[in-house]
């Protein structure tokens, strides 16, 4: 009898078959590390669909306090933070519902907030000053009070 | 009745009278970095949305005079007035403050505000032409992106409301006419082809099984995992082998049936011409028939005419048109009229 690919110890009696990201993977394991994956449980294959344990379904979102419940009933989550808060809900789904795990487009960068631009014209100003530019570290100067002016209205 | 000055757009999205493939749509879903989605968010907070995402629009050059709709401010006509040009989509017609639209010049792009998204960026654009509004509503995306700080991570991509809508959050979509294949049968072939190509497929007008108008909007079903350019390509890719399908079906019509598609074709012209009622199916389903007609060259017809009856056969654009709300009794009447003058000078 083959042994598990994964533990090597105990006989393979789950052969286990995966599209991600274009890439098929096929692996022979036994019940234990085939349930360690997250694919399969011999519970569930045995028993039928059962009640979560409780961890799961009391999971919140520590942003927007959504619960994973919630989202099982409407499909839509409360907050982008969620993502992050179900990181392993979201891993586990990813997959089923687009037959990819990451995002492979195009990238994306946020403008600076306020706050991040002050502290980047702050250490502009920093360099300035120390490359004795005192014409930049004039303008920079300037441009920090209107942002510290924004900010504070 | 704010919107009447809609009517009088030109659509301009709308065109390639006779192919195959009306328009092509491209959306993308955005949502703002620090704010709870649409669906758990207070009224406050979709206030403050909405003042951002107006404030972001004014700057865009690509929205141009854009029209800025708040949905509670119009009537309900008005919003299935929107929903029939493909400006909003259903759950965003239902009330609630704080919904928008933002409609820019010829309805060619155009921005939902608090839709299931804080923000859907959607480009029209005439004919198979994925690729051309792609560029269009990129140039919005960046504009906007630079303006707003997205909800973007690096594993997921753009944070959607609805994990279905991940990743490149895009969605491209054309409206294809296939009355040859509805007529020899072989939609149901082409259309599990296209499910075999990652793409989904719904009757545009309808419920269920029924298709009015031999009318199908076909679109991609995933969003994560391929790049934007590569979603593109399958979808045109999918859609040109269907445009082929359609024209063989066409071909082979044409051959041996050319007799019984020119009378179907006259028929259609016939009734359309002289009824004095027309429900919605029954319009719809006989300039189907003469849109096929007229893009064989069966019968003489303004193609781009056709068309557009295809939306102004529509209950709100009716309604609109006239002034004031009609019965379904005065919409049939009203259809048929509309259709009659349409056609009639052209004959």
């Amino acid at each position: 009898m083959t042994k598990c690919e994964q533990c090597h110890k105990a006989p393979a009696t789950v052969f286990y078959k995966s599209v991600v990201n274009n890439q098929v993977s096929e692996k022979q394991l036994c019940a234990s590390c085939a349930e360690g994956l997250g694919a399969f449980s011999l519970m569930d294959f045995l028993l039928g669909p059962r009640r979560r344990p409780r961890e799961t379904r009391s999971a919140r979102c520590s942003t927007c306090g959504y619960a994973w419940a919630d989202f099982q009933k409407t499909q839509l989550l409360g907050c982008p933070d969620c993502y992050k808060s179900f990181g392993r809900q979201i891993e586990a789904l990813a997959p089923k519902l687009h037959g990819y795990d990451r995002h492979q487009g195009r990238p994306y960068a946020a403008p600076p907030s306020p706050r991040e631009r002050l502290a980047k014209q702050r250490s502009e100003l920093h360099e300035a000053l120390q490359r004795e530019d005192f014409e930049l570290a004039a303008r920079l100067r300037d441009e920090i009070r209107r942002l510290e002016a924004e900010l504070s209205a | 009745m704010k919107l009447a000055h809609l009517l009088r757009s030109r659509m301009e999205w709308l065109g390639r009278p006779g192919s195959t493939i009306l328009s092509s749509r491209l959306r993308l879903a955005r949502n703002l970095r620090d704010r709870r989605f649409p669906n758990h968010a207070d009224e406050d907070a979709l206030r403050e949305v909405l003042s951002d995402a107006f404030r972001a629009c004014r700057a865009q050059p690509a929205l141009g005079n854009a029209a800025y709709v708040r949905l509670d401010d119009v009537t309900d006509v008005d919003r299935e007035l929107l929903m029939e040009r493909h400006l909003i989509s259903h759950a965003q017609a239902r009330s609630g403050a704080s919904r928008a639209v933002v409609v820019g010049p010829g309805e060619r792009q155009s921005v939902m505000v608090n839709e299931e998204d804080h923000l859907r960026l959607q480009s029209l654009s005439p004919g198979l032409s994925v690729q051309a509004a792609w560029r269009e509503v990129k140039k919005l995306d960046e504009g906007l992106g630079k303006a707003l700080p997205f909800a973007y991570d690096e594993r997921w991509g753009y944070l959607t409301a609805c994990p279905t809508n991940i990743g490149t959050a895009l969605r491209a979509s054309c409206l294809a006419h296939l009355p040859a294949l509805m007529i020899t049968g072989r939609v149901q072939a082409a259309l599990e082809r296209l499910g075999a190509s990652g793409m989904v497929v719904r009757g545009l007008y309808g419920e269920g099984t029924k298709v009015l108008g031999d009318l199908f909007q076909v679109s991609n079903a995933t969003s994560l995992g391929p790049s934007e350019t590569e979603l593109l390509k399958a979808v045109e890719q999918a859609v040109s082998e269907l445009i082929d399908a359609e024209e063989h079906e066409r071909g082979l019509l044409a051959g041996d049936n050319r007799k019984r598609l020119e009378d179907s074709a006259w028929r259609a012209l016939g009734l359309l011409t002289h009824a004095r009622l027309l429900s919605f199916e029954e319009a719809i389903a006989h300039l189907s028939r003469l849109r096929l007609g007229a893009s064989l060259g069966l019968l003489r017809l303004p193609l781009d005419a056709i068309d557009r009856l295809f939306f102004e056969t529509r209950p709100a654009h009716l309604q609109i048109a006239a002034g004031k709300a009609l019965t379904p009794a005065e919409r049939d009447e009203r259809r048929a009229e509309l259709v009659r003058e349409a056609l009639i000078k052209t004959v």
